[in-house]
């Protein structure tokens, strides 16, 4: 046994399963939902919750694709200027070797290209993915993550806290109350 | 031997029987003559029999190289590898030679160049001596004889002639009768008329297609006795030209051409010259004339002799004659002694005589003309003797006719019956390149070598001798003329015996130097033509036309046509696939119709329709061409060939089954329509070419203001201007073209030079009728004004290599670029075919090879240039600027040979009127930098800010203020 | 359950539930046997497109001269469909990433199939740049790579900039479309019953299971993702209205050429998308996720974009006689009155005439005349890119370089045979890709099922 996957049929409920459980410290808390949380309607907002901040902070991914996006856009400008003023430049129509407002479309698209490639593999990274296996998914309350069902998972082996929760979720009449195999 | 080795598999028995090749046989097989000593048995005889087989293909290799097979250890004199080799010949079309210098690449032609030192050439070819490169390679060349279709031997051949000519001696030569084309040779005639002095019964006819009858007697009329008139076009004031050849088809037109274009741009010349055409179908001399009046034939005739009467007898015009009738004679009157009449050999007799009387009225012998003694060889009644020669067919009296050169069974009038007459002829001959008409009509068939292959001499139209010296080895054997006649007259000898034994008499003493001097020279010195000193005749101008029909419904002209000549050509692609000057028309000769007698029958080219002259009827495609007569009707000879080869058999109309015939004429509309291929793929009769893309004015216009063609509202020339790139290719040289409107008479010469040099591929009909024509250098034609009388520009258009070039900036992986002598390059190898240049190339120069097209050439790969790529499939091509010659000239200087020679370009060297124009511009002291700083320089499409450093020299045309501008 | 779609319809069936909706939308991806009507659909779509192979192997046998395109129209249908293509596909795009930047609701049903179209329209265009080559082998001079002959691109080339535009875009699309996916194939692994398909989808969803931390940064990742893709679509149709404009061609000439198509690249994705989920929201049973609300915003978008278009048209003929060109004016004029005539005027008609008839309400929810407007804006786009290649090429500046132009056999299988790829490509992705994306739906109907929840247009 490795936690508890603890399910609720609404967002209301899981919302104030999270209140509960941040407001208790109980450390190690994931969440699995059909839908981003912070979309979800009424306010599940455990950001504002001393602790909820983990589960909803700022990914850094845009800023990662906003860097890489200028790296690819200045790289490849300085690519072109190399090509045609240092490498081997050649008269073409009489136009200055420099022509820098035509590297513009070329550097630009291959800057975005680069921003894009960064922010897909980015997110596999950061997410651990691809990940096949995670001993949650033995539970059977996790088919219905990817559909309406909005579950917290406390990943712990300590049977007290795992009584605690118990304790403070049970009022909440989850809809599922299942332990995470090892 | 040889033969019998190569005949081997043939006649077995004959060969087997031969010493000299057994003799042959053991020399070569030691063990062979052991085996032959001792009696024969079974395996020795096969031993014999295989070695036999073997020996006949070696020798079969024997006697085509092996005097062209020379071991590399020593090379052969003068052939540096690489370097090309040039030696002097002539090229004769209907007798008459024109100089030409033949490019050879490894002992093998490659092009044809002019030679400037021949008279009639000045450096300039025609479109047909450079086509000659592909005659002289042409597959269908014949390589056996053959007797009655099948194929023979030359000993039998020559058993068959010795037993002729006995016949024919015990005859005194009765029966006998030659035939060849206009001969003007001097070895060939008095090879002949040894022959006929031989065989004193004997006859030889002359005769051409194109007949220049109507000259020759034109002018024994008017001088008593046969003459030769030398035109001294550059000297001219005014020339009116009736129906004039003077710069298509006459001798000497290369020579005419360069003398018109002296004196019409009025920048370089001091006094312009003003040009009349009267005609009933355009010509190239009325197409560039500053006056072109249209009249049909019978109508042309009543007009000259108005024109006559007002030169000769003072008579004014009467009323009913056209208005710019006074204004024309008063023009002729007041250049006396400047003033030249020419007439086309296709109009009458008497009208040419009518012609000799005006032009000494007008006081031009000695100035504008001179009389010399007849450069061919009378007699000079062709026709008439051809006629003659038929009805003695027909009646059985010939025995023996031996035909050289001559193609009568596809040329003859089909109302000669000529094929037929043929076949009652016993004992026939014909020597011909290839197995034409004639050749399969005759029992015999002879191989003619190639002009390029044997030796020979001609003379130019003023008299000058050539003498023709071998380019190559026979590819085929055969015989040429002198051997034929030789053989004839029993006693057989090359014919490099017959020119030598010749000319060894008529130069004496210093033989060897002259002999080499003068094939050095291309030319013999001074063996023009004795000036005549005859006078003319008084009835001369007292002549009455007769001949001028009344005007009865349509006549029909008949004329050569502009790339097949009489069709001898029709086998060569280069000439089938070259744009007509005026029609643009390519594999095709369709009939010419007036716009007005089109829209009478309502008629578009192409439309076909039945033509009856007599009782022969025949159907055509019909072309509508602008400035035709509606009274008459064109046919272009030449097309239609029977037996053409592969190329040109069955190819157009053959009209020769209507010449010859005075009866009706009826054209009759036909359901249906023939698909003409014309490289003017849209139909465009503009009010005027834009002044952006041609300029054009008038030499009043010009006194007045030198730089009048730039006072029109467009910008002139950016060339000073600032500019957003302002980046001129720095190198040594600036590469530069000028070519000058006035003095592109839209010849075509150019065109296939172009094509020659640059291995420009043939795409065949089918293609062209796609679009997809791949001349680098095309002559565009504007006409302006009515249908029924255009004005007619000539603009010849071929990359422009601009300093700003558009079509370099849109390649997206750079296979076109500048390089630093300002040279539009093209880098073949880089191009993956996207085909942006082209699009956005405002001169539309570029070409593309959709398929294969060099690849599917049936082409002796000896015949392609090599310092040319040959280009592959999807690849952009284009107008160069020769920059393989660029080369050549820089390597040149680079072995220390000064500066870089001036580079000619090959539409430069062949170019008849020097139109064209290319050099260093950056060199002050070059002809480009001085044509460029002419008042009429401009560059097209100047609005294009492309910098071109191809630009033209606007037309300035001299129209008499007298006659209002509408012509007619 | 099908009903008459009605303009005022809600974005969402109110009854709709998020696990009804996702059951359904997974059973339609999960289904064992395809539907009848997807057979008849697909068989004939994979035949234009095995016509489309044997075109492309007898042109690289054959050369490009099998094509129509001559000596002065060097460029045909190979362009002009390519330029057709890649307008389709921005369209899918535009909905897909524009929409969603401005939370549009009526998006969220139909972004998968506008991205599907994008992605095939994206393919179906991708042929051509690499048929049109004369030396196609040849194709990869186009990427600057290192060589011993220090050879680089030409990169003054508008052909270029599109080369690059098409390669970004077409990465570009299948990122963004994959990214977007991945809950969604989730869903379908969570709903799978046979253990194949389970394993299949489970592969491709990459382990995705809705955890916070996935949620965090697919959220923020897929936002820039369509931030980007916005300006990348009107890039690549720009630089491909460049690849004209960047050329002195009369007709081409022209700096409104740029915006021009992306007019163009509008009106022909919407009238794609709408041809696209007027049959499906009636055979996959959607019409309560795709409702007339849907179609009445497309129909109101393509009135739009086809002003705009009027517009452009407006703008050629006035810039033409404005700029005094004679060249130009004399390409104009034979383009609207010259013997192909119908080609301008069939464009100009149902592009910009017809739709005009959507000023009508109860015309933008009438089914049938949305697709015959659809299907004529479909062919009119076509038809005006006709105009734009081939006349302005059939008149240019040299009247002795005028020509004229017909499509042979090939370039009509060719153009027949990518359409055959476009539709084989969607009808796959119909039948084993979620045709909705899911999650969105959870979020629109969750943010629905509160009543607080307030409709944003």
């Amino acid at each position: 046994m490795t936690g508890v996957l603890v399910g609720f049929d609404s967002p209301q409920a899981f919302d104030h399963a999270l209140e509960r459980l941040t407001a208790a410290r109980v450390p190690g808390i994931e969440t699995y939902t059909p839908m981003p949380p912070s979309d979800a309607p009424a306010g599940a907002r455990p950001q504002d919750s001393p602790t909820g901040g983990h589960l909803l902070g700022e990914s850094p991914l845009p800023l990662a694709m906003f860097i890489a996006g200028i790296v690819g856009f200045g790289g490849f400008f300085w690519l072109m200027r190399y090509a045609d003023v240092a490498a081997y430049p050649i008269d073409v129509g009489g136009r200055p070797p420099f022509a820098w407002p035509t590297f513009v479309p070329i550097a630009f698209e291959l800057g975005v290209l680069c921003a894009m490639v960064v922010g897909f593999a980015g997110f596999f990274v950061l997410c651990r993915m691809p990940q096949p296996y995670d001993p949650v998914d033995e539970c059977a309350g996790m088919r219905r993550a990817s559909r309406d069902a909005w579950l917290v998972a406390i990943r712990s082996t300590d049977p007290r806290l795992i009584a605690e929760v118990r304790r403070l979720l049970e009022p909440l009449a989850p809809a599922s109350f299942e332990e995470i195999p090892t | 031997m040889n033969r019998a080795g190569s005949a081997w598999w043939r006649s077995l028995e004959q060969a087997a029987d031969d010493p000299g090749f057994m003799a042959d046989a053991c020399a070569e097989f030691p063990g062979l003559a052991r085996a032959l000593a001792e009696p024969l048995d079974r395996r020795q005889a096969l031993k014999l029999m295989a070695a036999s087989l073997v020996l006949g293909g070696l020798s079969g290799c024997d006697e085509k190289f092996a005097s062209a097979l020379i071991p590399a250890v020593r090379m052969p004199p003068n052939i540096v590898p690489g370097m090309p080799n040039y030696y002097a010949t002539a090229h004769v079309l209907d007798g008459y030679a024109s100089g030409i210098v033949v490019k050879q690449a490894m002992g093998r032609p490659v092009k044809v160049e002019g030679n400037p030192q021949h008279p009639a050439s000045l450096g300039a070819t025609d479109v047909f001596a450079q086509a000659t490169l592909l005659d002289f390679y042409d597959p269908d060349r014949a390589a056996e004889i053959s007797e009655g279709g099948l194929p023979s031997e030359r000993h039998l051949f020559s058993a068959a002639l010795a037993a002729e000519r006995a016949a024919a001696a015990g005859r005194h030569g009765a029966g006998l009768r030659i035939l060849t084309g206009t001969v003007t040779s001097p070895t060939l005639t008095a090879q002949l008329q040894a022959l006929l002095r031989q065989f004193p019964e004997a006859r030889w006819i002359q005769w051409d297609p194109i007949s220049r009858d109507a000259v020759r007697l034109g002018a024994r009329l008017a001088y008593g006795q046969p003459v030769d008139v030398l035109w001294h076009v550059e000297r001219a004031d005014v020339v009116l030209a009736i129906d004039s050849d003077l710069l298509s088809t006459a001798p000497g037109r290369l020579r005419h051409a360069r003398e018109f274009a002296s004196r019409r741009n009025p920048s370089r010349t001091h006094a312009m010259s003003r040009v009349y055409a009267l005609e009933p179908t355009p010509t190239l001399i009325g197409s560039v004339a500053d006056h072109r009046f249209i009249a049909a034939p019978a109508e042309l005739h009543r007009l000259v002799s108005i024109i006559a009467a007002g030169i000769l007898q003072d008579q004014p015009p009467p009323p009913d004659a056209p208005r710019w009738m006074p204004a024309l004679i008063a023009d002729l009157k007041s250049a006396r002694g400047r003033a030249l009449i020419h007439v086309g050999a296709d109009q009458p007799t008497e009208l040419h005589t009518l012609t000799h009387a005006m032009n000494e009225a007008l006081a031009g012998r000695g100035s504008t003309f001179d009389l010399i003694e007849p450069v061919a060889v009378p007699p000079i009644e062709h026709a008439n003797a051809m006629v003659n020669l038929t009805s003695a067919m027909q009646a059985g009296q010939v025995r023996s006719l031996l035909i050289i050169d001559s193609n009568p069974v596809f040329t003859a009038p089909a109302a000669w019956r000529f094929g037929e007459a043929l076949e009652r002829v016993p004992f026939s001959v014909a020597l011909a390149g290839s197995a034409d008409e004639t050749a399969r009509a005759t029992r015999w068939f002879v191989p003619l070598t190639h002009a390029w292959e044997n030796w020979g001499d001609a003379r130019a139209h003023e008299g000058s001798v050539t003498l023709m010296q071998p380019q190559a080895l026979p590819l085929h054997g055969g015989l040429s003329a002198h051997e034929m006649l030789a053989e004839y007259a029993g006693e057989p000898q090359s014919a490099e015996q017959a020119v030598r034994a010749f000319w060894q008499e008529r130069f004496g003493a210093g033989f060897a130097g002259a002999w080499h001097d003068s094939l050095a020279a291309g030319v013999v010195p001074d063996s023009a033509s004795a000036p005549s000193s005859v006078r003319l005749r008084d009835e001369a101008a007292r002549t009455a036309l007769a001949a001028a029909r009344p005007a009865e419904g349509l006549q029909i002209l008949f004329r050569p046509d502009p790339c097949l000549w009489d069709g001898r050509y029709a086998n060569n692609p280069w000439l089938q696939e070259l744009p007509r000057p005026l029609t643009k028309v390519v594999w095709d000769n369709p009939l010419l119709i007036a716009p007005a007698l089109a829209q009478r029958l309502n008629l578009k080219s192409g439309d076909r329709v039945s033509l009856t002259v007599e009782e022969k009827q025949l159907t055509a495609p019909v072309w509508v061409m602008p400035g035709q007569s509606p009274e008459c009707i064109t046919a272009l000879l030449g097309s239609g060939r029977r037996a053409g080869g592969t190329i040109g058999t069955g190819q157009g109309v053959d009209f020769y089954p209507l010449t010859a015939r005075a009866g009706p004429v009826s054209l009759r509309a036909e359901p249906g329509r023939v698909d003409l291929a014309s490289t003017v793929h849209h139909t465009l009769l503009l009010e005027t070419p834009p002044e952006e893309i041609l300029r054009h004015g008038t030499l009043a216009q010009f006194a007045a203001n030198p730089r009048f063609i730039d006072a029109g509202e467009l910008p002139a020339q950016e060339r000073d201007e600032p500019r957003l790139y302002d980046s001129a290719p720095a190198g040594p040289a600036a590469w530069a073209m000028s070519i000058d409107l006035n003095a592109c008479i839209g010849c075509n010469a150019c065109v296939i030079a172009c094509q020659a040099e640059n291995n420009i591929p043939v795409v065949g009909k089918a293609q062209v009728l796609r679009e997809r024509e791949m001349h680098w250098l095309r002559i565009d034609r504007y006409l302006s004004g009515s249908g029924d009388a255009p004005e007619s520009f000539f603009q010849p258009v071929m990359c422009m290599h601009c300093e700003q070039a558009p079509c370099e900036n849109v390649c997206p992986v750079g296979a076109t670029v500048h390089d630093a002598e300002g040279l539009n390059v093209m880098v073949y190898n880089r191009c993956i075919g996207t085909r942006f240049c082209s699009n956005n190339c405002p001169y539309k120069v570029r070409r593309f090879n959709y398929f294969a097209y060099a690849r599917e050439q049936h082409r002796a790969p000896a015949s392609w240039n090599p310092d040319v790529t040959v280009r592959a499939r999807g690849v952009m091509e284009k107008c160069t600027y020769c920059v393989q010659r660029i080369a050549a000239a820089r390597i040149e200087a680079d072995r220390g040979h000064g500066e870089v020679a001036e580079p000619v370009t090959a539409c430069q060297a062949a170019c008849p009127t020097q139109a064209i124009t290319f050099g260093n511009r950056a060199d002050p002291r070059s002809a480009v930098a001085r044509r460029k700083q002419s008042p009429l320089d401009f560059a097209m499409l100047p609005t294009q800010a492309t910098q071109p450093r191809t630009t033209y020299e606007a037309l300035i045309r001299n129209p008499n203020p007298a006659i209002d501008g509408s012509s007619t | 359950m099908s009903s008459q779609p009605r303009f005022d319809d809600p974005v969402v069936q109110p009854q709709l539930t998020m696990a009804a909706m996702t059951d359904r939308v997974c059973a339609i991806a999960l289904r064992e046997r395809a539907y009848l009507w997807w057979w008849i659909a697909f068989v004939p779509s994979l035949a234009l497109a095995l016509l489309l192979a044997v075109s492309a192997a007898y042109l690289f046998y054959a050369g490009i001269g099998i094509w129509g395109v001559n000596w002065p129209v060097m460029w045909g249908f190979a362009i002009l469909s390519y330029v057709w293509w890649i307008a389709i596909a921005s369209g899918g795009t535009i909905i897909s990433a524009l929409f969603f930047l401005v939370h549009a609701e009526w998006r969220d049903s139909i972004n998968r199939i506008a991205e599907s179209m994008m992605l095939f329209g994206a393919a179906a265009a991708g042929v051509y740049p690499i048929l049109h080559l004369g030396r196609p082998w040849h194709f990869y001079w186009l990427f600057f790579y290192p060589n011993n002959m220090t050879l680089w691109a030409q990169f003054r080339s508008p052909l270029l900039w599109d080369f690059w535009a098409l390669f970004t875009y077409v990465g570009a699309s299948v990122l963004f479309w994959y990214f977007g996916l991945l809950p969604d194939l989730a869903s379908a692994r969570d709903r799978a019953v046979s253990p194949r398909r389970a394993r299949i989808y489970g592969v491709l969803a990459c382990g995705f299971r809705g955890s916070s931390r996935q949620w965090r940064h697919l959220r923020a990742t897929y936002a820039v993702m369509a931030a980007i893709m916005t300006p990348v679509v009107v890039s690549i149709h720009s630089i491909v209205g460049l690849d004209f404009a960047g050329a002195a061609t009369p007709g081409w000439h022209s700096t409104e050429f740029p915006p021009f198509f992306v007019f163009g690249a509008l009106l022909s994705g919407f009238a794609i998308v709408l041809l696209l989920i007027i049959p499906l929201r009636r055979l996959l049973e959607l019409d309560d996720m795709m409702t007339g609300r849907h179609l009445e915003v497309l129909c109101r978008l393509l009135l739009t974009s086809s002003l705009c278009v009027a517009y452009a048209y407006l703008m050629d003929a006035f810039t033409t006689f404005y700029g005094g060109d004679r060249a130009e004016r004399v390409m104009f004029l034979t383009r609207v009155f010259g013997d192909e005539a119908a080609v301008y005027w069939g464009a100009l008609l149902l592009n910009c005439v017809l739709p005009q008839l959507l000023w009508m309400r109860r015309l933008r929810v009438h089914q049938p005349l949305i697709v015959v407007i659809c299907l004529g804006v479909v062919v009119g786009m076509w038809l005006e890119r006709y105009g734009i290649v081939v006349y302005s090429l059939n008149r240019t500046h040299l009247p002795s370089a005028w020509g004229t132009y017909h499509g042979t056999f090939w370039d009509w299988s060719t153009l027949f045979g990518t359409v055959g790829l476009f539709l084989s490509g969607i009808l796959l992705s119909i039948r084993y890709v979620p045709v909705v994306s899911m999650h969105e739906m959870r979020t629109l109907i969750a943010r629905r099922a509160v009543p607080a929840g307030t409709e944003a247009p």
